[in-house]
């Protein structure tokens, strides 16, 4: 009896459904019609209700929640080699740019290195000394990185003047001065780093008296005088480095 | 009105579209799980508006639900919209049960528990509200034919596959259904008229 009514009460939604009143869909099942015409009309009251409408702001809400929550899910894109130059031509370029400028930078400063005064690089040369000088931290580093440059001022001061047969006297004060730069760092240096650096000072200012010793006959004579003064002055320095070693107990 | 119009709720994705939205979906397909966001939240929304108090509270539940739905498509078999009632029935109880543990609630106002609260029926025009109340006195599955059928409009073969019960059962459930919300309504004064 309930599975009939059941489904009897299912036949007459359906048939309302396709359009007909209730009246007319229980005139062919009167021995159920008291008992199914509430069910039926509550069925219609129901399916009549208005729609509870979701608010649209509520629903854009999620819809944006939505939206973030797909991008935090969603692996971040790894671009291949290939893709990053087919994808972003400004970062491209850019790189291409910063290669080309460290490729160019990197070859400028290596053949400069054995440039001479009047050659294109030589500037080039100065300015890395500069930078390099700037970059290094310390009065140990200095003044070693002094000795350097007056090494390079002596090899310099030979090389030109075997081409020139004439000596740069440019050059030269160059050697002397970045000789006596590295005595002065010395002095802020502590006992044993300063003596070390001194022996250092002491066997440079040696090489410096005998390449002037070597140049001193070849010369003309104009640059003999200038000469002479700076092997003076390498002999002033010579005993004003000893005399620093001598005031330094013990150590010698 | 014709009553055939009432009784046919208005689906702007069809059946097909809805597959290739879920597949596209599973794909990562952003725009697609944006859609299927829209799709399914009044339907979600009409399920959990009956089932709470208060507007802003289902609002809150549907935003869970869709969330959940969109999280977890790719672990989506089955039958889309069983899966997706599941979750917004679930998420419900979860609502409920920690509004239980804080205090908030007892837990005889749970969907499915008889709540005796004392409604005031007795205007002769059904309301969303007097409806709500007076599915609260069904048993989960009755309210669920009752929301499904009436307020979604699915067919019993496809409210059988949301349930994973069979025609007979749902035809069976919806005039237990009927006739308790009847029963209910003539008690508290509110006679069914046309």
């Amino acid at each position: 009896m309930k599975s009939k009514i059941d489904e009897l009460l299912d036949i007459l939604l359906i048939e309302m459904r396709e359009g007909k009143s209730i009246e007319d869909c229980l005139k062919a099942y009167p021995e159920y019609a008291e008992e199914l015409k509430p069910l039926l009309y509550l069925a219609k009251q129901i399916q009549d209700l208005p729609q509870a409408k979701p608010d649209g702001t509520a629903v854009e809400e999620t819809v944006r929640k939505v939206r973030t929550m797909i991008r935090a899910q969603q692996p971040k894109q790894r671009y291949s080699f290939g893709e990053i130059f087919s994808l972003k031509p400004i970062f491209v370029r850019a790189i291409a740019i910063a290669v080309l400028l460290i490729i160019v930078g990197w070859t400028a400063v290596s053949v400069s290195a054995e440039s001479l005064p009047g050659d294109a690089l030589y500037p080039v040369k100065r300015l890395c000394e500069h930078v390099q000088y700037f970059l290094t931290v310390g009065s140990e580093g200095k003044t070693e990185l002094h000795l350097i440059f007056a090494d390079r001022r002596s090899t310099e001061l030979i090389v030109t003047f075997r081409q020139g047969e004439q000596m740069n006297r440019e050059l030269l004060t160059a050697m002397l001065d970045e000789k006596k730069l590295a005595l002065r760092c010395s002095e802020s240096l502590q006992d044993r780093c300063c003596l070390k650096m001194l022996r250092k000072i002491r066997k440079c200012n040696s090489v410096q008296i005998e390449i002037l010793e070597l140049i001193k006959p070849l010369v003309i004579d104009s640059d003999t005088m200038f000469i002479n003064e700076a092997i003076m002055s390498c002999t002033e320095c010579d005993c004003c480095i000893d005399r620093r070693l001598n005031q330094a107990p013990t150590r010698q | 009105m014709n009553e055939s119009a009432s009784l046919l709720v208005k689906k702007e994705i069809n059946d097909s579209e809805l597959s290739k939205l879920i597949v596209d979906a599973k794909n990562d397909d952003a725009v697609a799980m944006e859609r299927l966001s829209r799709y399914i939240y009044p339907r979600v929304y009409h399920y959990i508006y009956y089932r709470v108090s208060h507007r802003e509270d289902a609002e809150d539940l549907t935003s869970d639900v869709v969330l959940k739905v969109v999280q977890s498509i790719k672990q989506q078999n089955g039958n889309f919209r069983a899966w997706m009632y599941r979750i917004a029935r679930n998420t419900v109880i979860d609502w409920y049960r920690r509004r239980a543990v804080r205090s908030e609630v007892s837990l005889s106002e749970m969907p499915g528990e008889i709540a005796d609260k004392s409604v005031a029926v007795s205007s002769q025009v059904l309301t969303k509200e007097k409806l709500r109340q007076g599915l609260l006195i069904l048993t989960e599955e009755q309210r669920q034919v009752i929301l499904l059928k009436f307020i979604e409009g699915y067919s019993n073969d496809e409210i059988a596959k949301i349930m994973g019960k069979s025609v007979g059962a749902i035809k069976l459930l919806q005039f237990r259904a009927l006739k308790s919300l009847r029963n209910f309504f003539r008690k508290k004064g509110y006679e069914i008229k046309d």
